[in-house]
């Protein structure tokens, strides 16, 4: 049992958050600060916005850690089904700064230490720049706590 | 596995306590989404203290 696990609703759809499964890409509360907003307790505001926009931002989590289902279906979530198509163009990786922030990368990329040992990726990577993170090489949020800047 | 198709098309590879070196196809943007020209092989920063950022500039030796 996940203790910190939470589902939110708006009577048509309910948002579920697995904060364990969070990678820090931050899409959800840069895309859409009026629903996903990590400073307000609770975090997601399920007024902020329609079903259909928060259905797409819940889309663009690269993990499982938000997902969605509609209230009617009374189904299991069927988000993983359709979240985790992947586009199989191999289009440049985008690497973006985030201000005080990760390096978020899009896109198909290797990422291994110099001693050739890989480590998993997904759609979008998120990747410590502050150097405090304690889940290197990827962010763990850390930068906030220690007010990063750069 | 020299035969193993290349599925990626960048290659991130990191030094613990030092930089992240990228190598391939690849677009960096600054926080504000302007594209950062660079070369097809770029070090950044991975410890938080460079004067360059988001660059490596060895500022981690000091560390």
């Amino acid at each position: 049992m996940e203790s910190n696990n939470r589902d939110y609703t708006n009577g048509e759809i309910t948002v579920y958050w697995r904060p364990k499964l969070c990678i820090h890409a931050t899409t959800c509360y840069t895309q859409l600060v009026e629903v996903f907003n990590p400073r307000n307790r609770p975090w997601i505001n399920m007024k902020g916005a329609t079903s259909e926009r928060i259905i797409e931002i819940v889309n663009k989590c690269p993990t499982d850690a938000l997902a969605f289902k509609w209230n009617a279906d009374n189904g299991l979530t069927e988000t993983t089904a359709t979240k985790k198509v992947e586009t199989q163009t191999l289009q440049p990786a985008e690497i973006q700064i985030m201000k005080d922030g990760p390096l978020v990368i899009t896109g198909k990329i290797k990422l291994t230490d110099n001693d050739g040992k890989e480590y998993k990726t997904y759609s979008i990577t998120s990747l410590c720049r502050c150097g405090v993170s304690n889940n290197m090489p990827f962010c763990d949020g850390t930068h906030r706590k220690i007010a990063f800047e750069g | 596995m020299e035969n193993t198709p290349v599925n990626y098309v960048a290659e991130f590879t990191f030094k613990p306590g030092a930089s992240l070196r990228v190598k391939g196809d690849f677009i960096l943007k600054d926080s504000r989404g302007n594209i950062i020209p660079t070369g097809d092989s770029i070090k950044l920063c991975r410890c938080g203290k460079t004067k360059s950022q988001p660059f490596c500039d060895h500022s981690h030796r000091l560390l």
